[in-house]
């Protein structure tokens, strides 16, 4: 079986697993049998939590158990140093759950990682999940069927409705990647497109996108220059929002012309998408997407 | 959190930016004269604030006392305000800079126009837009050359020392946006910030002394939810939306329109609000203070718990016997239970997003129609 980001080889610590959400994580992990073998706290170095030892630090939790990714589950003040800890520990994908990562910090994170070969995925990112492969991400209660789809979101709460929805339609997932709604995050959705076309599992793209910024027609051109390899189903949600308002911690409002969900909508139309204007319909696009 | 213009320029001050001698009304920067006119203007966050008279010139004592007086007391196009900044008048040539972060490239990015006075959001044809690494401690020598030449500035020098406090600000203080528009390049070549409009970032709040979050700009309602650590959006409609996640709270939205409904506001419950049971609480407290005439509660949750979610959302609505009717969708962890207490309460299950949308909507439009 193939993926993004993750495989079966895939060997992951948590940083934060003494914490409620590194609970949780974990227990996730345990779930779906993802391959979780430490943890790191400072300050809790050799005790164990979760049925994996605990670590000072990434690096000494590296050395000892070749973890590959990392999962952080730490407070967002503390987030971006923590990913740049696994970045130095060799760590080849972070994922950062905290929302709210003070922006300076994303950015320097940003400028600090490029070229370093670590995916930092996030912040305020739900995660990464294969069914059948590795789940790095807080889903639980979703049905996690292997199948061609390969999901990329900011949003957490809207994959788990388009997982649902396409398990329901008898569809099921290759990965879902979410990049975070964070106002900076590390892996873009230009990023994610460009890996989904390169798996041999991704048979169809779902982008899930919202007002503001041009990530997603950035994705859709890229997608478009590949020659659309595969097809690419998009949804941007908040196609109702009030033009000005900012919604949530997602940065997304419309500063500017070319902006709004409906522009952003007729873009991706023109770069050949299948464009759809509400979650019920994406099993549908998927579906025709499947049969051509 | 946005900033008013005279907290801006003090900002700017501090950093080394020429900004027009001035202070808030009654600390005036001498007497106005003929020859020496003074600018009042009034400190509000809406656009266009000069278009719409919230900015006038004054040439004597007499009409600084009536031009506040006016200012203060708002008019058809101006809100009331109490803060007036008054200043002493700058005049040359009006230019734009702004440093602002490109959310989508992951860097800052310096923008100029030789023509000031122009709305970014327009973005015209003269606008320069110039890369920056956030790890740079100074200006690149290329990009004030670059700047310069895009601005057609006569001082190399002032623009060196103008953009040096602008970034040195931008750094420090953690802005998304600092925008000095105009700036003014006076006769004898120097370079001061007639207006700035300055954005820092909430999320970075703790690298610093804690300072005043602001309600500027926001509802009392949505800055209320805000100091309980939820972000929500305050609207005209009747139905008050609550969901867990930002995407999901559009694509709501979006759902709730289409079946012709209209938000009252939407609420999006973050991970550690969903796990504090207190500021839960005084948020759903808050939303059912508010005039509507649905509660729709949209919940997919995976590591929270629906249950919990619905016995908070049920014993608020039970404190508001004349309230809102009550429409949930909580899929997850711990539904069923939490469905079973929804139903118990009097409210409406909904197993969809679509089947929660159009029940919520169907329901106010008939409780429109028995009030009219």
């Amino acid at each position: 079986m193939m993926a993004i980001l993750v495989s079966e080889m895939s060997r992951v610590l948590v940083q934060g697993l003494t914490g409620s959400a590194g609970q949780n994580f974990a227990e996730n992990m345990r779930l779906a049998q993802t391959n979780l073998v430490a943890g790191v706290r400072p300050g809790r170095g050799g005790t164990r939590a979760e049925g994996v030892p605990v670590y000072d630090t990434v690096a000494e939790a590296v050395r000892a158990t070749g973890a590959t990714a990392s999962v952080i589950a730490v407070p967002a003040r503390v987030a971006a140093e923590a990913a740049l800890e696994a970045m130095r520990a060799g760590i080849e994908l972070a994922i950062i759950y905290a929302e709210g990562v003070a922006v300076h910090d994303a950015l320097r994170l940003r400028a600090l990682s490029a070229g370093q070969g670590c995916v930092i995925v996030g912040p305020n990112s739900a995660g990464v999940m294969s069914p059948g492969i590795a789940n790095l991400s807080d889903m639980r209660i979703v049905p996690m069927v292997p199948g061609p789809v390969g999901l990329v979101s900011k949003s957490g709460t809207l994959t788990y409705e388009v997982i649902s929805d396409l398990a329901a339609a008898g569809i099921g997932i290759s990965t879902v990647m979410c990049v975070g709604g964070d106002p900076v995050v590390g892996t873009t959705p230009v990023d994610a497109v460009t890996m989904f076309m390169a798996d041999q599992a991704t048979e169809v793209v779902v982008l899930l996108g919202e007002p503001g910024g041009s990530i997603e027609i950035e994705a859709a051109r890229r997608w478009a220059a590949a020659g659309r390899p595969i097809p690419l189903v998009a949804l941007i949600v908040g196609q109702a929002l009030p033009p000005g308002r900012e919604f949530g911690h997602a940065g997304a409002v419309a500063r500017r012309a070319g902006e709004s969900a409906a522009d952003k909508m007729a873009s991706l139309s023109a770069l050949g998408a299948q464009v759809v204007s509400s979650l019920a319909a994406v099993p549908l696009a998927v579906q025709e997407a499947l049969r051509r | 959190m946005i900033l008013y213009e005279h907290e801006a320029k003090s900002l700017l001050a501090r950093h080394g930016v020429a900004v027009p001698a001035g202070g808030l009304y009654p600390q005036i920067p001498g007497s106005p004269s003929p020859s020496a006119p003074l600018v009042a203007k009034v400190q509000i966050q809406e656009g266009k604030r000069g278009k719409r008279g919230g900015i006038r010139t004054v040439r004597s004592p007499l009409e600084l006392d009536k031009a506040v007086a006016e200012l203060r007391a708002g008019s058809d196009l101006l809100p009331p305000a109490e803060s007036i900044l008054v200043e002493q008048m700058v005049s040359g040539r009006e230019i734009y800079l702004a440093l602002m972060v490109d959310r989508d490239a992951g860097y800052p990015v310096l923008l100029v126009s030789p023509s000031g006075g122009v709305d970014v959001e327009a973005y015209p044809a003269t606008m320069t837009r110039l890369a920056l690494s956030i790890l740079a401690e100074q200006v690149p020598a290329e990009v004030t050359q670059e700047a310069g030449v895009a601005l057609g500035v006569v001082s190399t020098a002032g623009l060196d020392r103008l953009l040096a406090g602008l970034w040195a600000c931008f750094r420090a203080e953690e802005c998304l946006l600092l925008e000095v528009n105009p700036c003014v390049e006076t006769e004898d070549g120097a370079l001061v910030a007639v207006d700035a409009k300055i954005t820092i970032d909430d999320n970075a709040r703790h690298h610093r002394q804690v300072r005043d979050a602001g309600t500027a700009g926001r509802t009392r309602f949505e800055a209320e939810c805000s100091a309980a650590g939820v972000s929500a959006t305050e609207l005209t409609g009747d139905i008050a939306i609550i969901v867990s996640g930002a995407g999901l709270a559009m694509a709501t939205l979006d759902a709730v329109a289409v079946m012709g409904g209209q938000a009252r506001c939407v609420v999006d419950l973050g991970y550690s609000t969903l796990h504090s049971g207190q500021d839960l609480r005084r948020v759903l407290d808050l939303v059912y203070e508010l005039n509507c005439r649905v509660v729709l509660v949209n919940g997919f949750l995976q590591m929270a718990s629906c249950a919990e979610l619905a016995t908070a959302i049920v014993s608020v609505a039970q404190a508001h016997p004349a309230g809102p009717g009550l429409v949930a969708r909580l899929a997850g962890n711990d539904s069923a239970a939490a469905q079973a207490a929804v139903l118990e309460a009097g409210g409406h299950v909904a197993h969809g997003v679509v089947e929660a949308c159009q029940t919520a909507a169907e329901l106010a439009a008939a409780a429109t129609d028995r009030r009219s």
